[in-house]
C-alpha cells in the first residue's frame, strides 16, 4: 500500500495535477457517396449518373461558428486529399482526423485544389491530379424528351476570390446546423456526398433542340437526333445521330456526348450546387 | 593524535595577510560572529627577516597588514627566492566561520580563544588544542569552525610537513544588524555578521581588528629575529597577524525560506558555457538559450514561464536589467553581458515579501553581485577552444592590494554554433571601480555588450519525426535562414554607500542604460497576409522586431535603529527608486528573398515611461526567538504612447478618412503590503512565513487613453523551514502559493506576449546546500508546482479557438525542476616543482519534467548533464568541460501553434503542432589560463 501511494505521489509530482480540458484525438475519417440509380428533375428529365468522382480535401473542423479566415487555428484537420466515388454508398476510410477534443461549430474544405498564400494560383493536389487536374468529374446520361443524352463535365473548383487567398473554397454556411462536442469516445467521422443534389438545377432541355434551316440560321442545327446542315436557309443534308450512337448538340452536330463546358449555364449550375448548395452530411460514430 | 614534531623550531616564520571577502563569504555560517584571525606559525628556518621587512614596509601603506589578495602565494615565492632552505608556510585555502554561542550573545559576552592547530601534511586540520580558554561554549565554537578549515600544507623543501600554528578567535558583540540588503551588488569590506539577527557592529570589529593588527605590527616591527631559540612560548609572544575580512553574511539577510544566497563556490561548482548560465544554480529556475547569444535566455522560475524575464526582477551590480514594454517581451532581460569570473554571488528572493521588490518581481528577484575572487587578483588571461569552431578570449584584471570590488573584464566569444545557421559573436566588457575610505564608499560600474548571431528558429515536431528535416537544421527557405538577432547594451552606474557608527546604512545611486535590439525571426512559416499592401501574402513570416530603450534611474535607501529596549529592537528602513524609459519600437514583415523588403508593418511606436516607487520597512526583533518585517511599497507608473500605426485603416476599409496614429497617455498606481516572520526555536532551525503583493507593469502599447495602467498584481505567500548547520549542511523546505491577476504567454504569430488571464500556482521546494568535507561542494534543489489558468480570455468570434482554457495547466511551465551542482577538488600532488598540482571536477545536472503546452500538447522532459575537470598548477590552469555529456537530443524551447513550413505542397496545416528549438548536443570546451 505504501509503495502504491509512493508511486501515485511520484506520478503527481512528475506530471503535475493535470486537469486539461483538451485531449489529443485521432479519428478515422470515412467518406462515401450515395447510391443514385436515377435522378428525376422537375422537367421530367431523368438522369443516370455513371461516374461522379470528387476530389476531396483537405478538411478542417473549426471551433468558431464561422470558418474561413477566422479558422486560422482549427480544432481538427485532415490534411490530405482523396478521390471519392460519390456514387458508391460504401464508406471508405481515407485517413485520420487529427486534433484535440472540444466543440466544433463549423467546417471547411477544398476539392483537391487548394489555395495557398505563397502563390497566386492554387495548388493541384494529388486527388485532383488523378482527375487530370479537376475537382469533379461527372459522367452520365440524361433522358430528355425520350432522347438519351450522354454528358460529361469536368470542373476545377478553386478559390478565386482575392480576399480569400489561402482559405478553403467550401465552408459551412451560418444556416447549416452543425455542432459537435468532440470527445475521446468518438469513433469516427463519416462524410457523405450526394451527387444528385448537384444536378437538381440542371436544364438539359437546352441541349435538345428542334430546329429547321431558315434564313439566318446557323449552318449546323439539330432537330431532335437529326443533324441538319444548312446553307442560305436551305437544308443541304441531314443525318440521324442516333444511328451513329451519338447525340445531336446544337452548334456541334453529332457528338458522342455532351461536354458541359466552363461558363455554360449547366456548368455554373453544378458549380454553384457543389460550392454553396446542399452540403454533405457529417455523421459521427457511424457503425 | 600526538602533536607533530615542532619543526626544528629554531626560528619563527610568520605570515600576515588579509583574506578578502570573496574568499570568506563562501564559508560563513548562519550564526554570525566576528573574528580576527591571527596566525603564527612555528617553523624552523630564518626567514623572518625577509618577511618582516616586507610586511613592515607594506604595513605603512595600509591599515591592513601587508599581504593582500592572494599574496601568500607570492610570499612563498619571495621566500623561496630569499632563502634556499626552502621552508614554505601553510596557506589558508578555506575557512569556515565560527558560530557565536547563542547564550553568550544573549548575555553580551565577549571572548578570545586561542587555539593551537596542527596542519597536517595533507592540508587538513589535525589536532586542535585550546591554548587560551574563555568559556567552554566559545572554545567549542572555535574548534568546530577551525576543524573545517583547509590549508595548503607547509613545505620543507619539496616535502609537505605537519605544522602547528596558533589561531586566536575573537568573539565580540555586534552592535547592529547587518541586514541591510546588499542586493545592489555592493558589499562591505569588513566582516560583519550577526547572531540570531542580533546586532553586529562591524565598525567595532574593524576597530578592534585594527588595534590588534597595529599592535601586532608594532610587535613585529620591533622584534628582533631570533636566531636559534624559537621556543613555542617565544613564538607565540611574537605572532604575525593574518586578518580575515569579509562582508555581510548573506544567509542572514534571508527573510523567507524562499530566499537563497548562492555563493560563488556553488556557482562555480558546475561548468557554465557563459556567464548567464550561472543562474542555473538558482533553485527552481531553468534557463534555456534557444535563439542564440543575441537574444535573452528563456527563464522559468517556480511555476512562472518568465519568457525573457517578465516575472523576475534582475539586477546586476545594483543596476536593473529588465526593460519595460520591450517589443520582444515585457521585462526583457538579456544577461548575455555577464562574465562569470566577476560574479560574486546570487541573491535570490523567490516570491514577493521584501518592500524593495518593485516592477517585474512577480516570481521573484535575482540580484547578481559582482566582485573578484582573491585568486584572480592580477591579470588572468584565458583561451578557450571547443566544438563548432568555438573560441573564447578572456582577460580578467583585478588590482593587487585593491578592493575586491574593483575589476576589469573583457571577453570575446565566437562560434559557428551547432547544426545550421547558428554562427554568432559576443563581446563583453565589464569594469567596476570601488573607492573611498571610512564610512562612505563609492562604486562606479560600466558594462558594454554587443552580440550578433544567426539562429535556426523552431522546427515542427512532425517534420523532424518524419525525417523531413534534421533536428539541428534550419528550414531550407530564405525566410528561415535569415533569422538572426543583434543586441547592444551599455550600462553605467554610480553608487555611494554609507555606514554610520550606530548601525545606519545608506545607499544612493544613479544608473544609465542604453539598449538596442533587432531581431528577425520566423515562427510560423508562410501564413501571414499583408494588411498594408494589396494581395501581398505568403512572402514568409519573417518578423523584424526593433527596440531601442534609453533609461535613466535612481535608487536610494536608508536604515537605522529607532528603538531598543532589552531584547526588543526596532529598525526602520526607507527607500525610493525611479526610472525613466524612452522606448522606440517597431515590428514589420520582411521578405528575405528580395533584400529584406518590408511587406507589412505591424508596430511603429514610441513610449515614454516613468516609474517612481517608494517603500518602507520596519523590522522588529524579539530577542533571539523571533523577528518580524512589515512594510509597504507604492509605485506610480505613467506612460505616453505614440502609436503611429494606431487606428490603422485596413485595406478592407479604403473609405476611412483620417490620418493613421493613436497618441495616448495613462497613469496608474500600484501598491502592496509586504511582511515576513521568522521564528527561531533553535539556533539551527528557523520557521519562516511571508506574504507580499507585488506587480508587473503593463505593456504600454496595449494601454488605452486614460487607462489606469492595469498592473498584473501578484499575491505571494510562503511558508517554510530552514535548517542550518553552517556550510556543512543548509536545508530549506517550504511551500508557496501565488496568484497573478493577469498573466501573459508567448504568441507565435506575433512573436510576442499576449494576455492569458489570471493564473495561480501552488508549489513546494527543497534546497540543500552542503559542504560536508572541505573538498566537496554540493547544492541540490527541487521545485514542484501546480500552475493553472484561472480565467483565460473566452472564445470570441475573432478567436473561436483560444489557446488557453480555464482550468488547464499553465503552458510552458514544468511541474518539476531539479538542479544539482557538485564540485570536488583536491591536491593531486602536494609539490610539483614549485607548486602543488590541484585537480578539480564539477558536475551540473538539470531536469525538467514534461511541460504542458497550449492546445493540450506536452513537451518532452529534459535532462542535461554537464561535467568538467581541471588542473591548477601555480599560475597555470587547464580545464576541460563537457556540455550535455549524455548527448541528449532535447528542445531548448517548445511551443505549440499552427504553422505552414511546406509552402509548396498545397496543404496548410491549421491545427496546432509542437515546435521545438533544438538544444545544443554534446559539446566540449578546452580552456588554458594563466595568471600574471
Amino acid at each position: 500500500m505504501k509503495t502504491k501511494l509512493f508511486y501515485i505521489f511520484v506520478s503527481i509530482m512528475y506530471l503535475g495535477c493535470e486537469h486539461s480540458t483538451q485531449e489529443a484525438v485521432n479519428l478515422p475519417i470515412f467518406v462515401k457517396g450515395t447510391n443514385t440509380p436515377q435522378i428525376l428533375l422537375g422537367d421530367n428529365t431523368a438522369i443516370t449518373l455513371e461516374r461522379a468522382d470528387l476530389a476531396f480535401g483537405p478538411l478542417y473542423l473549426c471551433a468558431g461558428v464561422n470558418a474561413g479566415d477566422l479558422c486560422d487555428v482549427a480544432r481538427l484537420e485532415w490534411p490530405d486529399s482523396v478521390v471519392i466515388n460519390t456514387l458508391n454508398s460504401q464508406a471508405q476510410e481515407v485517413g485520420e482526423l487529427q486534433g484535440v477534443t472540444g466543440l466544433v461549430l463549423s467546417w471547411m474544405y477544398d476539392l483537391g485544389i487548394s489555395s495557398q498564400l505563397t502563390r497566386n494560383e492554387p495548388f493541384i493536389l494529388s486527388a485532383a491530379q488523378e482527375l487530370d487536374g479537376y475537382s469533379l468529374v461527372i459522367e452520365g446520361k440524361a433522358l430528355v424528351s425520350d432522347i438519351e443524352l450522354p454528358f460529361t463535365v469536368s470542373m476545377g473548383l478553386k478559390q478565386s476570390d482575392d480576399t480569400e487567398l489561402g482559405v478553403p473554397i467550401i465552408r459551412k454556411s451560418l444556416s447549416d446546423p452543425f455542432q459537435k462536442e468532440v470527445n475521446l469516445n468518438d469513433q469516427n467521422l463519416t462524410i457523405q456526398f450526394d451527387p444528385s443534389t448537384w444536378m437538381q438545377k440542371l436544364d438539359f432541355s437546352q441541349y435538345i433542340k428542334h430546329e429547321n434551316c431558315s434564313e439566318g440560321s446557323l449552318e449546323l442545327l439539330c432537330n431532335g437526333t437529326q443533324e441538319l446542315h444548312c446553307a442560305h436557309g436551305e437544308k443541304i443534308s441531314e443525318r440521324n445521330c442516333s444511328d451513329l450512337g451519338q447525340v445531336c448538340i446544337s452548334e456541334q452536330g453529332c457528338v458522342d456526348q455532351l461536354i458541359i463546358k466552363e461558363n455554360s449555364e449547366a456548368y455554373r449550375s453544378i458549380r454553384n450546387s457543389v460550392i454553396s448548395g446542399i452540403r454533405p452530411k457529417f455523421t459521427w460514430n457511424q457503425d | 593524535m600526538s602533536n607533530p614534531p615542532v619543526i626544528q623550531s629554531n626560528q619563527m616564520c610568520s605570515i600576515t595577510g588579509m583574506l578578502t571577502e570573496g574568499f570568506l563569504i563562501r564559508f560563513m555560517s548562519k550564526l554570525p560572529k566576528v573574528y580576527l584571525l591571527i596566525i603564527s606559525c612555528i617553523s624552523m628556518l630564518p626567514i623572518e627577516m625577509t618577511w618582516a621587512d616586507k610586511n613592515a614596509s607594506s604595513a605603512q601603506k595600509s591599515t591592513s597588514i601587508s599581504i593582500e589578495h592572494g599574496s601568500p602565494e607570492s610570499h612563498q615565492h619571495e621566500t623561496r627566492e630569499a632563502n634556499s632552505a626552502e621552508l614554505l608556510l601553510p596557506k589558508l585555502i578555506k575557512s569556515v566561520d565560527a558560530t557565536y554561542p547563542v547564550q553568550a550573545l544573549a548575555k553580551q559576552q565577549e571572548a578570545q580563544v586561542d587555539l593551537l592547530v596542527t596542519i597536517l601534511s595533507n592540508g587538513h586540520v589535525g589536532e586542535v588544542v585550546v591554548e587560551q580558554s574563555s568559556d567552554h561554549q566559545f572554545d567549542q565554537a572555535a574548534i568546530s569552525a577551525v576543524k573545517q578549515w583547509t590549508f595548503e600544507p607547509a613545505f620543507q623543501g619539496t616535502t609537505a610537513v605537519d605544522c602547528r600554528i596558533r589561531i586566536p578567535f575573537l568573539f565580540t558583540i555586534p552592535k547592529e544588524v547587518p541586514e541591510h540588503d546588499q542586493r545592489a551588488g555592493e558589499t562591505n569590506e569588513t566582516l560583519s555578521v550577526s547572531v540570531n539577527s542580533a546586532p553586529v557592529n562591524s565598525t567595532s570589529i574593524n576597530k578592534k581588528a585594527t588595534s590588534v593588527q597595529e599592535s601586532k605590527k608594532t610587535q613585529r616591527s620591533q622584534s628582533t629575529p631570533k636566531s636559534d631559540t624559537g621556543s613555542k612560548q617565544e613564538l607565540d609572544k611574537d605572532p604575525i597577524t593574518l586578518t580575515v575580512s569579509g562582508h555581510d553574511n548573506k544567509y542572514l539577510l534571508q527573510q523567507s525560506a524562499s530566499d537563497f544566497y548562492i555563493s560563488k563556490d556553488v556557482i562555480n561548482a558546475a561548468p557554465h558555457q557563459e556567464g548567464a548560465d550561472l543562474l542555473q544554480t538558482t533553485p527552481g529556475l531553468y534557463i534555456g538559450r534557444s535563439k542564440g547569444p543575441a537574444i535573452a535566455h528563456n527563464y522559468m522560475l517556480r511555476g512562472f514561464d518568465s519568457e525573457h524575464g517578465q516575472d523576475i526582477a534582475f539586477t546586476v551590480g545594483g543596476i536593473p536589467i529588465n526593460l519595460p514594454s520591450h517589443i520582444h517581451g515585457q521585462g526583457y532581460s538579456d544577461l548575455g553581458f555577464l562574465i562569470g569570473d566577476v560574479v560574486d554571488g546570487l541573491e535570490v528572493i523567490e516570491g514577493v515579501h521584501k518592500p524593495e521588490q518593485g516592477d517585474f518581481a512577480v516570481a521573484g528577484s535575482i540580484g547578481v553581485s559582482l566582485g573578484i575572487d582573491d585568486t584572480q587578483d592580477g591579470l588572468k588571461l584565458s583561451l578557450t577552444q571547443g566544438t563548432w569552431n568555438t573560441s573564447k578570449y578572456k582577460a580578467i584584471w583585478s588590482p593587487k592590494n585593491g578592493s575586491a570590488k574593483t575589476f576589469g573584464a573583457f571577453e570575446i566569444t565566437t562560434s559557428d554554433g551547432f547544426g545550421q545557421n547558428r554562427m554568432g559573436t559576443v563581446s563583453n566588457g565589464m569594469f567596476q571601480h570601488q573607492f573611498g575610505e571610512g564610512k562612505t564608499k563609492h562604486r562606479l560600474l560600466a558594462i558594454l555588450h554587443s552580440a550578433r548571431s544567426n539562429f535556426a528558429g523552431v522546427l515542427r515536431y512532425d517534420d523532424v519525426e518524419s525525417g523531413k528535416i534534421c533536428f539541428t537544421c534550419v528550414y531550407p527557405y530564405a525566410t528561415a535562414k535569415a533569422q538572426n538577432a543583434l543586441a547592444n547594451r551599455l550600462l553605467l552606474g554610480f553608487f555611494t554607500n554609507y555606514k554610520g557608527d550606530h548601525g545606519e546604512r545608506g545607499e544612493i545611486g544613479i544608473w544609465l542604460s542604453y539598449d538596442h535590439f533587432r531581431m528577425q525571426s520566423n515562427y510560423t512559416g508562410f501564413q501571414e497576409i499583408s494588411r498594408t499592401l494589396e494581395r501581398e501574402a505568403g512572402r514568409g513570416d519573417l518578423i523584424e522586431q526593433r527596440n531601442q530603450t534609453r533609461s535613466v534611474g535612481i535608487k536610494s535607501r536608508y536604515r537605522k535603529q529607532v528603538f531598543a529596549h532589552s531584547d526588543l529592537k526596532l529598525f526602520s528602513e526607507f527607500g525610493a527608486d525611479g526610472r525613466m524609459d524612452f522606448i522606440d519600437q517597431s515590428q514589420s514583415l520582411l521578405d528575405a528573398t528580395v533584400r529584406n523588403q518590408t511587406w507589412d508593418q505591424r508596430v511603429d511606436a514610441s513610449v515614454n515611461a516613468v516609474d517612481l516607487g517608494g517603500w518602507g520597512d520596519l523590522k522588529w526583533i524579539f530577542g533571539r526567538y523571533a523577528s518580524l518585517h512589515t512594510g509597504v511599497r507604492v509605485d506610480s507608473l505613467s506612460y505616453e504612447i505614440d502609436d503611429r500605426l494606431g487606428n490603422f485603416a485596413p485595406l478592407t476599409r479604403p473609405q476611412d478618412s483620417y490620418i493613421t496614429g493613436f497618441r495616448r497617455s495613462a497613469l496608474g498606481l500600484a501598491w502592496g503590503p509586504r511582511a515576513s516572520l521568522e521564528l527561531k526555536p533553535f539556533s539551527w532551525w528557523s520557521i519562516f512565513m511571508s506574504y507580499g503583493e507585488g506587480y508587473r507593469s503593463p505593456q504600454a502599447r496595449l494601454l488605452e487613453d486614460g487607462e489606469e495602467a492595469p498592473f498584473s498584481k501578484v499575491k505571494s505567500s510562503d511558508l517554510g523551514v530552514r535548517f542550518d548547520w553552517g556550510s556543512a549542511f543548509r536545508l530549506a523546505l517550504g511551500g508557496y502559493h501565488t496568484k497573478l491577476s493577469d498573466d501573459v504567454a508567448f504568441e507565435a504569430s506575433e512573436g510576442r506576449l499576449e494576455r492569458t488571464g489570471a493564473t495561480q500556482r501552488l508549489g513546494f521546494f527543497a534546497h540543500l546546500n552542503s559542504q560536508p568535507f572541505p573538498w566537496l561542494i554540493s547544492s541540490l534543489s527541487a521545485t514542484f508546482v501546480n500552475a493553472e489558468l484561472l480565467d483565460p480570455p473566452p472564445a470570441s468570434a475573432e478567436e473561436p479557438f483560444p489557446a488557453f482554457q480555464k482550468g488547464q495547466q499553465l503552458p510552458f511551465v514544468p511541474p518539476l525542476v531539479v538542479r544539482a551542482d557538485v564540485a570536488v577538488q583536491h591536491n593531486l600532488i602536494q609539490r610539483l616543482g614549485l607548486f602543488p598540482l590541484q585537480a578539480r571536477m564539477g558536475l551540473g545536472f538539470s531536469h525538467l519534467s514534461p511541460r504542458p503546452l497550449p492546445y493540450n500538447q506536452f513537451a518532452d522532459s529534459v535532462s542535461l548533464l554537464d561535467v568538467s575537470a581541471g588542473l591548477v598548477w601555480g599560475r597555470l590552469n587547464i580545464s576541460f568541460e563537457l556540455y550535455n555529456a549524455l548527448n541528449t537530443e532535447y528542445a531548448a524551447l517548445e511551443y505549440s501553434f499552427p504553422s505552414d513550413w511546406t509552402p509548396n505542397d498545397g496543404i496548410r496545416s491549421r491545427t496546432p503542432m509542437r515546435h521545438r528549438a533544438a538544444g545544443s548536443p554534446l559539446s566540449w570546451l578546452l580552456t588554458l589560463g594563466v595568471s600574471l
